[in-house]
């Protein structure tokens, strides 16, 4: 029996090379920035068409010393955050109700199916009209259009329910209110939290959205627009488009965090676990 | 039943009698501290036209060996070949019957375009995929379930699709991975009668890899016992039962009986 | 062991589909209802009653020319124009997401290396893109298309990406085993295994597409449906304002339309499958 090993220098390789998929993305900005930068540099467009990615990447990097911005972003996150939660707490109720019940959820699945395609920037001119420019008109379009997002994520929740689990609730004699708070809200939860993940998505999307269209609202989308008709700070339109992107990352990066802790049964959680 | 479509490629020359021959097999997974030895040294050759099982206990890398003989791992050492060629990549002519039937089948086609899914593009006309997919279906005993989809059958009715396939692929070399780990009694045995039969009429080679000792005497004609990893070929029995066989009589021959146990206490004391 | 008798079945099913159209109509007739109800009992300029919205829109939009469909000039015009944008965003980016979500999925290191990139990008949110393609390519068609096949590619990429990583091995062992060349299995294994996943993030794409098309027709544009809403709007013509709105949501009803029944179609295998498999 000859059990060849493997040289050890090859398995220490194999432990440096770990690091490989930071390095590699790293390199994948370093490629599109070096690309948009000789673009700059040498197709001839002016710089106030196509600014120099690095004078881009510098801009980015001052965002936090530009209070305009600071507070732009604080305005925008203010009014996404309101209008997420009243969503939350208006659509979490609705969607638990119209999933238990199958009457219900049948009756009013047309409206939500019809509802939900609507863009719910389509209202952007209407609310403005109703409601004049300012952080109501903002919160109640995030609201609006998250609240759809949220309701459907709690009644197909609810609806996936395991019938085992519930069966098993059943058996043990627990009533129907009791395995509602028992079974299927704890069993639902992630799904629902995950609509919500995506319904934050959407709200960053929207207050940007009704920001850049009605101006006087305030917020990054304002920012943007009024950076984009500055001539001379066009390379400022990018830096806060980035600023807003990397804002955006954390969020989704904090909401992922927030779902581990609250929701370790989920079953994205279990397949971690494996 | 027609059988004519099934019969084996023997593009062999005659005096060459081994087929597959594997010498000093190995593979490692991983390296340094955590590599585990699945394979150590496997040593053993299996002729045209035979029918080899292959017995160990769980976890004796039953799987990994027949994946480096489908050329869809590379052993770490020594090699495997088929007709005195080596086995790098899937070797032409191999099929295979994998152990989980409900994953091996594409569920977007139906039973017909599933047997005939490895002729795509072979130089196969159209007309020639669907008879040889047809005439495959019918020494199966599906024929009429060949426009259903896979998932609308049975686990037992979908491994005969996959058995089905290997055939309408006309291969010399068949390898079958545990294939009837995950059916009911009753069925597997109509599924090991069905297998034997087509063996039999085919003359394919076949290697048959199964945790299951009963099996092994009842469909092989050499039963090799590999021992727990890091694996290594324990002993090889000639089977001396009658090639054909029967569910009943078979198993109640004191041969079959004898054999069990001894193949039985081969793999206890490992 | 065969699991449904097809004919008795399919005549079942017509009735109960039958039954949901109606009570589909019923409930939005009965929203529609709520809506005339709520604009007669609190008279506003801003919110008129949803008869009032209708009857306009016949006027302006409906002819008594049988040659043009009973269709107004104006009301075409209109919908060609969001349509141009529309269409061809869509279709450059679906293509576009479907072919880099497969590269970057099947090539690992192109994997690796630009997924960074590729969230980043998209956690810039469509909205804050608009500012940022008119530096580029101005307020025209172009700023638009580009856009939306942006908004359109970078979700759908990230799907197709993750259903072609989370094809089952097994099927890709079958394919080696046979021998199938990659074309084969490219067209016969990889795809229609992804295919639930890329219908998924379609969907999702459409309705980013549509939510990008009313934005950028808002921010910059002459014509359009999501023009006609501003405008409208900017004039006081509040009954034409939410006569474009119900155009908008009519769009977005007949592209999720569209994407269904494509996924019903070809996704009919997946369907059953999975719910047969309880």
């Amino acid at each position: 029996m000859t059990a060849v090993m493997r040289a050890p220098d090859a398995t220490l390789s194999r432990r440096l090379i770990q690091p490989r998929p930071v390095l590699l993305g790293v390199a994948g900005f370093a490629v599109f920035f070096l690309a948009i930068e000789l673009l700059s540099r040498f197709s001839g467009l002016s710089e106030e068409i196509l600014p120099r990615a690095s004078t881009m990447i510098l801009r980015t990097l001052e965002l936090p010393a530009q209070e305009s911005y600071v507070i732009a972003m604080g305005e925008t996150l203010w009014a996404s955050l309101v209008g997420l939660m009243i969503a939350t707490l208006l659509a979490v109720p609705i969607g638990v109700i119209l999933g238990t019940s199958g009457a219900a959820y049948r009756a009013m699945s047309a409206l939500i199916e019809f509802m939900r395609p609507v863009p719910p920037v389509a209202l952007i001119p209407p609310v403005l009209l109703i409601m004049g420019a300012g952080a109501e008109m903002k919160i109640f379009l995030v609201a609006y259009s998250t609240f759809w997002i949220i309701l459907f994520n709690a009644i197909y929740g609810i609806r996936g329910v395991e019938p085992g689990l519930k069966d098993m609730a059943r058996v043990f004699g627990t009533g129907r209110t009791k395995s509602l708070v028992v079974v299927s809200l704890p069993s639902a939860a992630p799904f629902i939290f995950t609509g919500v993940q995506i319904a934050a998505t959407a709200a960053f999307i929207v207050t940007i959205g009704t920001e850049v269209l009605a101006g006087g609202s305030g917020g990054i989308g304002q920012w943007l627009m009024v950076n984009l008709n500055a001539v001379t700070r066009r390379e400022w339109v990018f830096a806060g488009a980035f600023g807003a992107g990397l804002v955006g990352v954390a969020i989704t990066g904090l909401l992922v965090i927030i779902g581990r802790i609250a929701f370790p049964w989920s079953v994205s959680n279990r397949e971690r676990a494996e | 039943m027609s059988t004519t479509s099934i019969e084996s490629i023997d593009d062999v020359s005659p005096s060459v009698n081994v087929l597959l021959d594997v010498v000093g097999l190995g593979k490692t997974y991983g390296s340094g501290h955590g590599a585990v030895r699945a394979l150590d040294d496997v040593t053993f050759s299996v002729e045209e036209g035979e029918f080899v099982c292959i017995v160990g206990p769980s976890g004796a890398g039953k799987t990994t060996l027949l994946r480096c003989l489908a050329g869809l791992m590379t052993p770490s050492q020594g090699q495997a070949s088929i007709a005195g060629e080596r086995i790098s990549g899937p070797p032409r002519g191999l099929a295979m019957v994998f152990q989980d039937y409900g994953r091996s089948l594409m569920p977007w086609l139906k039973v017909v375009e599933n047997v005939g899914f490895p002729l795509r593009n072979k130089g196969v006309s159209k007309a020639e995929r669907r008879e040889r997919s047809m005439a495959a279906l019918e020494s199966v005993g599906i024929a009429n379930f060949a426009q259903k989809h896979p998932w609308q059958l049975s686990g037992g009715m979908q491994q005969r699709v996959a058995i089905a396939r290997a055939l309408a692929y006309q291969p010399q070399v068949l390898l079958m991975d545990e294939p009837f780990a995950s059916v009911d009694a009753q069925t597997r045995s109509d599924l090991e009668d069905l297998t034997l039969r087509i063996q039999r009429q085919s003359g394919i080679t076949t290697v048959f890899v199964t945790h299951d000792i009963d099996e092994s005497v009842y469909l092989g004609d050499r039963v090799i016992v590999l021992t727990k990893p890091p694996t290594t070929v324990s002993q090889i029995f000639d089977v001396p039962l009658p090639r054909e066989r029967d569910p009943i009589s078979t198993k109640e021959l004191p041969e079959f009986a004898h054999l069990r146990a001894t193949v039985m206490r081969a793999i206890k004391t490992l | 062991m065969i699991v449904r008798q097809p004919a008795e079945d399919s005549r079942r099913r017509g009735w109960r589909q039958l039954g949901d159209l109606a009570l589909r109509l019923a409930v939005l007739i009965g929203a529609g209802l709520v809506w005339e109800l709520y604009a007669r009992a609190f008279p506003s300029l801003f919110i008129p009653p949803i008869s009032a919205i209708l009857a306009n829109a016949w006027d302006q939009w409906v002819t008594g020319d049988w040659r043009a469909l009973f269709i107004a000039p104006v009301f075409l015009e209109m919908l060609a124009a969001s349509f141009r944008r529309l269409v061809p965003g869509l279709i450059y980016g679906a293509v576009s997401g479907i072919i880099l979500g497969v590269a970057l999925a099947r090539v690992r290191f192109l994997g690796e290396m630009f997924s960074p990139l590729i969230q980043f990008f998209r956690a810039i949110p469509s909205s804050a893109k608009i500012p940022m393609f008119m530096v580029l390519l101005g307020i025209g068609d172009t700023m638009k298309i580009w856009v939306i096949g942006i908004s359109v590619a970078l979700p759908l990429l990230m799907n197709v990406m993750d259903g072609v990583r989370n094809v089952d091995p097994t099927l890709l062992a079958v394919a080696k085993v046979y021998r199938v060349g990659p074309w084969t299995r490219l067209w016969g294994v990889i795809l229609p295994a992804a295919a639930p996943q890329t219908f998924a993030g379609l969907r999702i794409a459409t309705m980013i597409a549509l939510i990008v098309l009313v934005l950028s027709e808002l921010t910059g544009a002459a014509d359009g449906v999501g023009y006609y809403v501003l405008y409208a709007q900017r004039m006081f013509y509040v009954l034409d304002m939410w006569a474009g709105v119900l155009v908008l949501g009519f769009i977005g009803y007949l592209l999720n339309a569209v994407v269904s029944l494509a996924e019903v179609r070809i996704l009919r295998w997946h369907r059953q499958s999975t719910s047969t498999a309880r």
